[in-house]
């Protein structure tokens, strides 16, 4: 996994959610290692041609979600997940699922809505 | 206040605004053709990153020349020497904040697809530690020789000697009217290179080049600022003692500007003064080599297969 984000500023998801959440799947795969430093909000702002406030927004969320911690004077560190045997097993079927929709030429608005979709009905049903 | 009028412009600051933009078009020129862009927007990084240099030199240079032009010609407007000499530094204040917009407008990612690399980038990264380590001790000697010659000095800008029970002054000397206002603006155009550094190391990165060609790119402008600091401050430095030597030297050899009669020759102020006029000029020298040395820095290969080349800036 290359240690790049990308914004799509046509996609009707927001900019802080489409840098969110590739974060987090670089965190989580483990292509950010635990005590990595995270580029500071203004250059990945400037690199990216968005408002500071965006990326300081995706960095709060991830700090919510416990996957980086930000430090005066250090910056924002990743802090990776603790490995567990579950986890490593979702992110194996995570990477299945994505492969087989890839296979069957879904795009990943696609694949998303298939997720989103799983998410709700099992939520109705659980 | 200026010398020969050509229909009513005045002559001098014409001819250096002339040789300032010829200065600045041959800059963009000769940069254009020897730096390997290897995409658009890296050749217009690259023009950005010149033009910046080529407007921000233009005080740079307007400070470091008037003060010669107006102490040595007496061309331009006329102001005290105390004054005269916190000029060079200001020059150096305008230079850093023209490269401070430089880098503010630096152009930005307008594509709908950007993309950016995970990477930290610290004023390290971009600044080259020798440099910068040379314009801190170039500082810190300022501040010795600035508190050493105003702790020397009779007066705000005098030296004195009493031969026998007599008092004799020289009166252009850089005591503490000179050294304090020279000490507080370069302290601030110290700051201020920080400052710019920062913003060198924060600025959005070229799109379409990959990391090193980008760094290069960055370290080349770090580079030139510190060579702009380093000259301005190592010669204000030099030239404080300079005149500081002349003064000592003056005043041993009893050609003080309160003397009317020929007055007894002291020759621990000719030698004191001269060792502070050599010291002088050595920073001189020094600070000339050390803003002018050739870093050693190669130009990435591009990603067109173009040959690597070296890179002097």
């Amino acid at each position: 996994m290359t240690r790049t984000v990308r914004i799509d500023t046509t996609s009707p998801v927001p900019h802080y959610e489409q840098l969110r959440s590739q974060l987090a799947a670089l965190i989580t795969a483990g292509t950010l290692r635990d005590g990595e430093r995270l580029p500071t909000v203004r250059v990945l702002a400037h690199d990216l041609g968005i408002a500071p406030g965006t990326v300081s927004r995706t960095y709060r969320d991830l700090e919510a979600a416990g996957l980086v911690t930000t430090r005066r004077r250090v910056g924002t560190l990743v802090t990776a997940p603790p490995v567990a045997l579950d986890r490593a097993a979702v992110t194996e079927a995570a990477r299945r699922f994505v492969r087989i929709a890839r296979d069957h030429g879904l795009t990943d608005a696609e694949v998303r809505d298939a997720v989103a979709a799983e998410l709700v009905l099992s939520r109705s049903t659980g | 206040m200026f010398g020969i009028d050509i229909g009513g412009i005045p002559l001098e600051p014409a001819l250096f605004v002339v040789a300032l933009a010829l200065g600045a078009g041959g800059l963009l020129w000769w940069d254009g053709r020897r730096t390997v862009a290897p995409t658009t927007a890296a050749r217009r990084a690259v023009r950005h990153a010149t033009t910046t240099m080529g407007v921000a030199l233009a005080p740079g240079a307007a400070g470091v020349v008037l003060p010669i032009l107006s102490f040595h010609l007496g061309i331009g407007p006329h102001v005290k020497t105390a004054q005269l000499v916190v000029v060079p530094t200001l020059g150096l204040w305008a230079f850093l904040a023209v490269y401070a917009v430089g880098e503010l407008t630096w152009p930005r990612p307008q594509d709908a697809h950007r993309q950016a690399r995970l990477t930290t980038r610290t004023v390290a990264d971009v600044a080259d530690r020798t440099a910068r380590r040379r314009i801190w001790v170039t500082a810190s000697l300022l501040v010795v020789a600035t508190a050493l010659l105003a702790l020397v000095a009779d007066g705000p800008d005098s030296i004195a000697r009493v031969v026998d029970g007599v008092l004799e002054r020289q009166t252009f000397f850089p005591g503490w009217a000179w050294t304090g206002p020279v000490l507080l603006v370069a302290l601030l155009a110290l700051a201020l290179t920080e400052a710019v550094l920062h913003l060198i190391a924060a600025r959005p990165a070229v799109v379409d080049v990959d990391e090193t060609w980008d760094m290069w790119l960055r370290r080349r402008g770090a580079r030139r600022v510190l060579r702009v600091v380093q000259l301005v401050s190592g010669l204000t430095l030099a030239g404080l003692l300079g005149v500081a030597g002349i003064a000592l030297r003056m005043l041993g050899l009893g050609r003080t500007t309160m003397s009317t009669a020929a007055l007894p020759v002291v020759p621990e102020y000719v030698t004191l003064g001269n060792v502070v006029l050599w010291v002088g000029v050595a920073a001189a020298v020094a600070t000339t080599v050390a803003a002018c040395w050739r870093w050693r820095d190669p130009l990435p290969g591009t990603a067109s297969g173009r040959p690597t080349v070296e890179a002097r800036s």
